[in-house]
Parts: C-alpha cells; structure tokens; sequence
C-alpha cells in the first residue's frame, strides 16, 4: 500500500489527539520556564520601581510596537496556513507557511537593530556604563537581554520548525490526512507570540 | 474521511482576520494607556489586564482552545491557575520578607 499516492488515513499507530495532548505538554513547560522569569522580573520590580521606570525609558518604544504587530501578524498567517491544509489546500498551505516565515525573520532583523543600537551605547550586561550606574537599571537591562533573547531563541528555533514543516509538505510527509506536525508547529508558534504578548508591556510600557 | 479529530474546522479568514484587527488595536490601547502616565501599580494593572485579554483571544482562537475537547481547556486553565498560585505565593513569600509592604 502507497500511502503517499493513495493518501490512506489508515495509518496504524496515527494519533493526532495524543500528538496534541504532547504538544500541550510541552507548552506547559515552557510556561513554566518564562514564569519563573516573569517572577524575577516582579520581584525587582518591586524592589527597584525607580531604575526600571528610568531604564525602560532609554528602550524604543517603535521597535516593540512595530515587532508586536509583526508577531501576531504571523501568528495570523500561520493560522491560514493550517486552515488550508484542512482545506486540502496544500499548495497555499506551504505558501502562507513562508509568509509566516518571513514575517519571523523581519521580527529578528528588527530586534537585532534594536539590541544594536543598545549595544553600541554601552548598553549590554555588565557593561561599563550598567555596572557604574543604578543597579535597579542593571537589573532591569539584564532582565530585558535574558528574557527578550531566549525569546529570540524561541523565534530562531520556529524559523527551524516552521522550514522543517514546509519540508515536509514539500514530500508530502504532511499532507491533509497527516496534519499533526503543522498543527504542532502552529501552536509552538502561537505559544512564541503569547510570551511575546508579556514582553512588550513589561519591558516597553513600564517607563 | 478526515482522520483529524481536530473536531470543528474553521477554514474561514474571516475570523483569524478580526481577532487580528483586535489584538492590534489592544496593542495600540496599551501604548495609549502607558502614555497616560497613571500611579504605577494601576499603569501594570492596566498593561497586564489588555496582555490578559490578548493572550485569551490568541489561545481560544489562534490556538484552538474554543473548539479544543473540553479535557484539554480544563487542562491548561489548570496549569493557569498552577501558575497563577506559584505567582502569588512566591511574591507574596518575598514581598513580606523584604517589608516592601510594610
């Protein structure tokens, strides 16, 4: 039997449900991960309200409005790009795909001009100008590198996911009836734009 | 047949379309609220209250979660409230250990 021509369903060991409940599982921990920093950043907060409103200040505002719009923008994108698989739309699918791919490497290209120019000012942990200044500005910087770049990781680890699923499409490892890998891949990218969701005010709307 | 039990389909652009139109108006909101310049507890009230907002719209529409099996969304406000627990105990914990409140 060719699964690939005949496009069976009857595959054995096929368990969508269970793939989710694991992708889930997954989200979970990651929730995790972030709240445990989102708690440090609460707690320093508190403890240094001053140099965290004097701190966000010196961050543009521009670059995460902009990168916030371009976030949920994608998550839209991948949104169509699922609902043309179910569609049996395989051809969209992979193209709404790369718009989504697209859209996280415009999200990078910008936090790297943003990190760049923070850098450039001598603004990067245990920099000259953090380790002399407040040390609630330091905190906060620190806070802003640690957890705007592990979310960076996040995007960078989508881009990997999200070109692995296109493979996919592109020999039909998935196709309508074998869906899980892009519905999986969809809700990573979802959960990268809800954590982003947290980012932006606690870090550019705090000034 | 349609092995993905994914149950309902919600093939529309539509929908995905206006949750977008909300989210970006829920961001631009909070840019708007921030230059308010409110006290700072009720300004992170105010941001974490519209981030809430947007975070449920992209889990119950961009996740699924609105036509997700009743187990999973009884699933993840678990974790939720699990998150939300851990949150309140530790700072409270840290909050009165360090007399930020008194």
């Amino acid at each position: 039997m060719n699964q690939a021509v005949t496009h069976s369903p009857s595959e054995p060991h096929q368990d969508d449900e269970g793939a989710r409940l694991g992708m889930w599982l997954f989200i979970f921990s990651e929730l995790m991960l972030f709240g445990a920093l989102f708690v440090i950043y609460a707690v320093y907060r508190a403890s240094y309200l001053l140099d965290f409103q004097a701190a966000a200040h010196h961050l543009n505002l521009w670059f995460g409005t902009v990168n916030t719009l371009v976030l949920i923008g994608s998550s839209v994108t991948m949104v169509f790009s699922v609902n043309a698989m179910h569609k049996k739309d395989t051809f969209i699918s992979s193209l709404w795909l790369y718009a989504t791919i697209t859209l996280a490497v415009v999200f990078l290209c910008n936090k790297y001009l943003e990190w760049y120019a923070k850098i450039r000012t001598g603004i990067f942990p245990n920099s000259e100008a953090l380790v002399s200044g407040e040390k609630g500005e330091s905190l906060f910087y620190g806070l802003y590198f640690l957890m705007t770049g592990l979310h960076a990781v996040h995007i960078i680890g989508g881009i990997a996911l999200l070109a692995y699923a296109g493979y996919r499409i592109e020999v039909e490892k998935t196709r309508p009836d074998r869906m899980a890998f892009l519905e999986n891949s969809g809700l990573y990218w979802h959960l990268v734009d809800l954590i982003w969701i947290f980012l932006f005010p606690l870090f550019y709307l705090v000034a | 047949m349609n092995t993905s039990t994914s149950a309902v389909q919600h093939n529309g652009l539509k929908t995905p379309l206006k949750v977008f139109g909300v989210l970006a108006a829920l961001t631009f909101l909070t840019v708007w609220v921030s230059r308010l310049y409110l006290p700072p507890a009720l300004s992170i009230l105010a941001a974490m209250s519209i981030a809430g907002v947007k975070a449920s719209l992209v889990l119950l529409f961009f996740m699924h979660l609105r036509y997700s099996p009743k187990m999973l969304r009884l699933l993840v406000l678990f974790v939720l409230a699990v998150l939300f627990i851990v949150f309140v105990l530790l700072f409270s914990d840290y909050a009165f250990r360090a007399g930020l409140f008194g």
